[in-house]
């Protein structure tokens, strides 16, 4: 059975002076023991979502339910204090003066000395810092000080959890193990969790869904899964790694693109009247051939070295010099492919000749 | 359930509109006496004096403002960017004139150049050359500007001098690498960037010397405040003194607002924090060295080691005559005073700063900073303004207790202390501002969605974090209000002294050298918190 923790109804908000929302009609809800991760580039209205859910914000419209009660609607709000989220800033703000264990337990209420301490304890043990906790948190290093943050958070025992860009502030090697870290330490304690990253790792790594953010609006909530075999946008695409879209013109039994014929494959129907359309596939989802096969080609002009693989952008010059029916456009859509068991060295200007192993049929984006 | 509040409002709010109120209702009460009638005296002081009350006062602000705009910005040039001998104390030497409060410079000046002071002994003795009366007489408007560009320079040069520091050293350098020379630099980059502040700088100078009493008085120059003074006390025409504080209200927000018009959009901060500031240079010739050296120096002994030993030259002279038990109830009643209205000063600071921090609402914050408008308002202004509604309120509350109980609010110690909260409400502000601001506002954030109360969070957290800025606050606060001659000496409760009045009554009743004992406490006593400062920075460092 589930339960739904958080539910929001298009809530929006506009900072003064600002002529766009920074948050814009976004709902959602969430699940008891999920982990949502809202990812966006900075300014898409993230932090401003999460600070609107501690109550640090109030909307300028829209209505907000924790655990089954109505928190905020009009000018109406639960102040931030009695709302019971724990929140993770990004740099963390543990109060400076006050010890690890002071810091853990000021969020304790109404529990006698002995519960106090024996709280405190347990939520440190379970973040897996051995500190002392009689330490300032100056003396403590990054990731040290970000399990403090977030034992303090848990403590009180919330009902949700926010975290706002909780892995930015630390370095790639410690950030990998972390991550793992706390969603076991979520999934362990059964809370419900937002965070916000810009991250798309983080939010990989460490959620059940995902919500992808652009411009205060909510572009697509789904499972990580979901989001990136279907994505519903090229923007939720492209932030998901490399993808193309290519332009192409339907014809009987495939479809005609700059870099050659596609045959139509069965899992994607047409459902669409249009004769123009885009393939959207990954950059992983191509296989290079031999000549015989039927094939697209194209021509390197871009190759990165990226270690386990190379990029290789590619452009349509139909296996010749680049003639003049090449349209510049062109070369754009077809941003990269992956090799993935390749020795060849690539450099610009070799033919490439490749497959597509997947695509789907998009309708053109009307932007 | 718990309860749901409107979101704007809690206690914090409604204390903090209440204390704005409170606080701004001097200068509405000024302005809206503009357009009542003028009192029975204004006929005559509006033929016979205005024009020259406003000349006088034009011709003060042009000469103060032009001289610390020479001398603030170049010693802040020379102490940022070149390195030469003594560099490193020079830096915050130089501020130890705002120590010195420019009527007691006045005074100071007028002893080291009368005939019996230090320079024509020295000439007499050495030279046998004698001078009739002062050698250079400076009771005179150009005496007054000079006495007040060196006690305010020092306003442009900290303030310029932050600025120079801050520009960044990787934009100096690329200027030097498109074949700048320094002169170019400073001229081209350093000083157009430091224009908000050197106007900021001199702003603040020009409400110095719209609001000084003493110099002008001594020096015979007729201003503004001293014509609010003359119609208060020669003419007990309070209505004509309320109608030049008025008028002189006008004139200082008009200056405020043409600074913020000339800073408009410009509020560019030199390069990015984080840069590292520009190396200094070391002219290569010891003569250039020695050069700034001498200059640092001469100003300074103009500026405040030679008024500093005329002081203690009179007290060495007098104390014994001046210093005994009630000298000491002098001080206690002073710095007591100072201390108390400091701590208020403090405390309704955080109160407002604290309601801001809570506010979701963030517009709250440009109305609160109005709370420290008193800065900008001349004292004798803002005196008049605090007495109008206190002498009502007495009446009130005389009329309703059909008793007479005196004047319990405008007669006694109570109207000075609103009076400074008013006046100096600013210096407590910045400060503790700045301390809520270097905290930043989520660990408050945390604490609160941790459940913690306003309250509580306040004095758990808040309050231990900037208690550093607390007590710079009330230091600051303590040695301004200390220092303040006008304002005190139309509200202070009669027979009762200061060292700021004992000294202006001093000097004014030919007692001059008997008043630099009550002046001597008030310069040592500022020195102080710029040498507390001045540490706490360079800790920091």
């Amino acid at each position: 059975m589930t339960m739904v923790i958080i539910e929001l109804n298009n809530i929006s908000k506009q900072y003064r002076n600002a002529d766009t929302y920074a948050v814009d009609g976004v709902s959602f809800s969430l699940d008891k023991g999920e982990i949502l991760a809202l990812v966006g580039e900075s300014g898409s209205g993230k932090t401003t979502l999460l600070r609107l859910i501690a109550g640090l914000e109030h909307p300028k419209s829209g209505t907000i339910e924790l655990g089954g009660e109505l928190i905020v609607s009009g000018r109406k709000s639960l102040p931030a204090n009695k709302r019971k989220t724990g929140m993770v800033f990004q740099d963390y703000a543990l109060f400076p003066h006050l010890t690890i264990f002071e810091n853990v337990a000021f969020g304790l209420k109404g529990l006698n000395k002995k519960d106090t301490a024996q709280r405190v304890l347990e939520t440190i043990k379970l973040t897996g810092l051995k500190e002392d906790v009689k330490k300032y948190p100056h003396q403590l290093s990054g990731g040290q000080q970000q399990r403090v943050a977030l034992a303090r958070a848990l403590a009180p025992r919330p009902h949700l959890l926010l975290m706002d860009e909780p892995f930015s502030n630390l370095d790639t090697i410690l950030r990998d193990q972390v991550r793992e870290e706390v969603r076991q330490i979520i999934k362990a304690m059964g809370i419900t969790a937002i965070l916000v990253t810009h991250d798309t790792k983080d939010a990989f790594s460490t959620a059940d869904k995902i919500a992808v953010m652009l411009k205060g609006k909510l572009l697509q909530l789904d499972t990580p899964d979901s989001l990136y075999n279907n994505p519903n946008s090229s923007y939720v695409a492209e932030l998901f790694g490399k993808s193309n879209n290519l332009e192409a013109t339907v014809t009987s039994g495939g479809f005609k693109t700059p870099f050659g014929f596609v045959s139509g494959q069965k899992d994607c129907p047409l459902s669409t009247n249009r004769d123009k359309v885009n393939l959207f596939f990954r950059a992983e989802e191509t296989d290079f051939c031999n000549a015989e096969e039927p094939h697209l080609c194209g021509m390197v002009e871009q190759c990165m070295y990226l270690g386990d693989h190379m990029q290789l952008k590619v452009c349509c010059n139909r296996c010749n010099k680049c003639a003049n029916d090449c349209k510049g456009e062109l070369v754009q859509d077809t941003k990269s492919i992956l090799l993935k068991s390749s020795i060849q060295t690539w450099k610009p200007g070799d033919i490439v000749r490749f497959k597509l192993k997947n695509f789907k049929v998009k309708e053109t984006d009307t932007e | 359930m718990a309860k749901r509040t409107t979101y704007w409002w809690n206690k914090w709010t409604g204390g903090a509109i209440i204390i704005l109120l409170l606080v701004l209702t001097p200068v509405f009460t000024i302005l809206i006496k503009l357009f009542d009638k003028p009192g029975e005296h204004w006929g005559h002081i509006a033929s016979n004096l205005l024009l020259s009350y406003f000349a006088n006062s034009f011709l003060l602000l042009l000469g103060v403002g032009t001289f610390t705009f020479l001398i603030g910005v170049s010693m802040a040039w020379l102490v940022s960017v070149y390195e030469f001998p003594g560099r490193k104390y020079f830096e915050w030497l130089l501020i130890l004139p705002l120590a010195f409060p420019s009527y007691m410079m006045a005074y100071s000046y007028v002893g080291i150049l009368e005939y019996t002071g230090p320079v024509q002994a020295f000439f007499r003795n050495n030279f046998d050359i004698s001078f009739k009366g002062p050698i250079i007489d400076i009771m005179n408007m150009p005496g007054a500007i000079f006495i007040l560009s060196i006690s305010l320079f020092p306003y442009v040069y900290v303030i310029c001098r932050a600025s120079f520091m801050r520009q960044s050293g990787a934009m100096q350098e690329a200027a030097f690498l498109l074949g700048s020379n320094r002169m170019r630099m400073f001229t081209k980059i350093a000083l157009p960037m430091a224009r908000p502040a050197v106007a900021g700088g001199i702003a603040l100078v020009g409400m110095e010397v719209l609001n000084d009493y003493g110099t002008v008085k001594y020096f015979g120059v007729d201003t503004f405040t001293s014509g609010i003074f003359r119609a208060w006390f020669s003419f007990g025409d309070i209505n004509t003194a309320i109608y030049l504080s008025a008028i002189l209200t006008v004139i200082v927000l008009v200056l405020i607002w043409l600074e913020t018009v000339q800073r408009g959009g410009r509020n560019w901060n030199a390069g990015s924090q984080s840069s590292k500031p520009a190396i200094r240079i070391r002219p290569k010739h010891k003569s250039t060295r020695q050069l700034y050296t001498a200059l640092c120096l001469i100003v300074l002994l103009i500026s405040f080691i030679f008024p500093l030993l005329q002081l203690f030259y009179w007290v060495s002279l007098t104390w014994h005559n001046v210093v005994d038990s009630e000298f000491g109830v002098l001080i206690f009643n002073s710095f007591s005073l100072a201390i108390g209205s400091a701590v208020a000063i403090a405390v309704i600071s955080i109160f407002l700063l604290y309601a801001i921090r809570l506010s979701p609402l963030r517009w709250t914050k440009h109305i609160a900073r109005t709370a420290s408008l008193g800065y900008a308002i001349p004292g004798a202004v803002i005196a008049v303004g605090v007495m109008i509604p206190m002498m009502g309120l007495d009446r009130t509350i005389n009329w309703a207790v059909s008793n007479h109980v005196g004047m319990i609010l405008s007669g006694t110690l109570f109207i000075l202390v609103v009076a400074y909260v008013v006046r100096f409400m600013a210096v407590g502000y910045n400060a503790i501002d700045a301390g809520f601001q270097k905290t930043g506002a989520s660990v408050n954030e945390v604490a609160r969605s941790l459940g913690a109360s306003p309250l509580r969070t306040l004095w758990k957290i808040d309050l231990p974090l900037i208690k550093n800025s607390i007590a710079g606050a009330v230091l600051l606060a303590f040695v301004d209000i200390l220092k303040e001659l006008p304002l005190t000496l139309i509200l202070r409760p009669f027979n009762f002294h200061t060292l700021a009045t004992k000294a202006f009554d001093m000097a004014t009743n030919e007692m001059i050298a008997e008043s630099a004992n009550a002046s001597l406490v008030v310069v040592l006593t500022g020195v102080i918190p710029i040498i507390v400062l001045n540490n706490m920075i360079s800790r920091k460092k």
